[in-house]
């Protein structure tokens, strides 16, 4: 929806400048043109200046140092290494997230004890527990998966808290009236309504997560995307370093399109 | 013909307390008796406690004083509590869901299969004019149309009372014109008790055997008024002279709780 109605902003020509660029072509193209610009007069720049590629390597080699890592340089365990980290802990606080979650804003004793240690956890750089969570667990995947799931937990809880009180309570009256027991409203009325900022909530989380186990990867990990980017930095691998980046944006933008897809399955009934 | 349930209030009241700890009286000593199969109007000022008292007849407030009765209407013999089901003034549909399965959100709940519910929620449209419209959802609908599938998600539990909480009050006056009219016919129909809550004399008049008129908080019954216009009633019956007179009593008795009600209103605003 609102994508369209930027797009159609764009449309409209604004000055010289802006029919100009618009003959060029739609403004999506004009994304990509752009990037592909940008390609050549990198590669181009580097070439010419003769840059040494320690600094900053052509693309045209990153491409190849991309694709060798893949086919003989085990990349790709890396990045299921580094995946199933994400998604396993994310699982973790997804379930345990919702439960809390549901459990907090439908007891105030429970939520006044939950409180006070969200509000502490909440705003702390999740990065600063890694080394205490090292001496605890050591650096394995319990480790990974706890410092994933650590991530996503809290504003996956405090969204499944905001969503359920959200909740119009006149649904909650005629979900009463029509019979339903206690148990029954929280599946068939709360949750259902707190779905959208769930969501949202899951968006947040996913982000941290993502951060926090590449994170956690540079620090001790041995394989994952995090270990690779930060070996091929101590060994001034710049074409590498670039490859593991390439593939981490790649993951950033898949994870969004997929949540989006997802989003708009879940939340069908708002936008219809 | 069953003799049906009939529902006494007995001196029901509700206090509840605000959040700064005052003490406000809702209801004071509300009595009076609800006969089967018969409409009865509650008319009032808004903020008398006419929806409070629909939801403590319906259970889902328990009063502070005082006790909602079901009594057998011949015997007067106590008896279990009837199926109740209501209608409410801002629709309450399930907007996740669609317009069959809200309809069929009772019968869910109740453990009924999902081919059954199906049907019978389709039944249920059908009385109300709504048959197409099972897969859309309620923001797809005009105001008027998600009443009826308000409607008919009450009339699928085949309830022996049916509450009716302004069940018009949002809707435009055009709109609630046909409305009425066709409440009217489904309730005469089904042949259920009718509890309607409302602030329109017209719609009392016009739907009601008999409107109790509230007084402004705390809510008492100032008047039980029979309504002994002929049936079917229509528009062309608020014509008759019987209607006016009936019309003018009421709005006597209303239009000084409603300045009462409005001078509450300044102090607690």
């Amino acid at each position: 929806m609102s994508e369209r109605s930027l797009s159609s902003a764009e449309d409209r020509p604004i000055g010289a400048l802006g029919k100009t660029i618009s003959k060029l072509g739609e403004p999506r193209t004009l994304g990509w043109i752009a990037v592909g610009f940008v390609l050549v007069v990198w590669e181009a720049l580097v070439a010419v200046a003769h840059l040494n590629p320690i600094y900053l390597p052509r693309p045209s080699h990153i491409l190849i140092a991309l694709v060798t890592m893949f086919r003989s340089g085990g990349l790709l365990n890396d990045l299921l290494a580094t995946l199933g980290r994400i998604f396993g802990g994310f699982a973790i606080s997804l379930v345990l997230g919702v439960l809390v979650g549901i459990w907090m804003a439908t007891s105030e004793r429970v939520n006044a004890i939950a409180d006070n240690f969200i509000a502490a956890l909440y705003p702390l750089p999740k990065v600063t527990l890694i080394p205490l969570l090292i001496i605890w667990l050591g650096t394995g995947g319990p480790f990974m998966l706890t410092i994933s799931a650590l991530g996503a937990i809290f504003p996956i809880i405090i969204n499944t808290v905001l969503g359920i009180r959200q909740c119009d309570p006149g649904l909650i009256l005629a979900a009463r009236d029509l019979g339903a027991t206690n148990r029954q409203i929280i599946h068939m009325v709360l949750l259902p309504s707190a779905v959208p900022s769930i969501f949202a909530g899951v968006r947040l989380g996913l982000g941290v997560s993502i951060i926090l186990v590449v994170a956690a990867e540079m620090v001790v990990g041995k394989v994952g995307l995090g270990a690779r980017l930060y070996l091929a930095g101590q060994v001034l691998e710049t074409e590498q370093v670039f490859a593991v980046l390439i593939v981490l944006a790649l993951l950033g933008i898949v994870v969004t399109k997929v949540q989006d897809v997802i989003d708009n399955w879940v939340s069908h009934w708002r936008i219809s | 013909m069953e003799p049906g349930v009939a529902i006494e209030c007995d001196g029901v009241s509700l206090t509840y307390s605000t959040k700064s700890g005052a003490p406000v009286e809702a209801l004071q000593r509300v009595s009076f008796r609800i006969d089967p199969r018969r409409v009865t109007a509650i008319i009032g000022p808004s903020g008398c406690g006419k929806s409070t008292l629909l939801l403590t007849i319906r259970g889902l407030i328990a009063p502070t004083g005082g006790k909602v009765r079901f009594v057998n209407a011949e015997t007067g013999a106590k008896t279990a509590e009837p199926r109740m089901a209501t209608v409410w003034q801002g629709f309450n549909l399930f907007p996740w869901r669609t317009v069959i399965d809200n309809v069929g959100f009772g019968l869910q709940v109740k453990g009924v299969s999902r081919q059954d519910r199906t049907e019978r929620a389709r039944h249920s449209l059908v009385k109300v004019d709504l048959a197409g419209f099972e897969s859309k959802y309620p923001r797809q609908l005009s105001g008027g149309m998600r009443q009826r599938v308000g409607l008919a998600r009450a009339l699928v539990m085949e309830p022996e009372v049916l509450l009716l909480d302004e069940p018009f009050g949002a809707l435009d006056a055009q709109t609630r014109l046909v409305l009425q009219e066709q409440l009217a016919g489904v309730v005469e129909q089904s042949g259920t008790t009718a509890i309607l809550v409302t602030h329109s004399i017209e719609e009392a008049v016009l739907l009601a055997d008999k409107v109790l008129v509230m007084t402004a908080r705390p809510g008492r019954i100032a008047a039980e008024i029979g309504i002994d216009l002929p049936r079917p009633r229509s528009m062309a019956t608020t014509h008759l002279s019987g209607y006016s007179a009936l019309f003018d009593r009421i709005y006597g008795l209303l239009r000084d709780e409603v300045l009462k009600a409005m001078v509450i209103e300044s102090e607690t605003a």
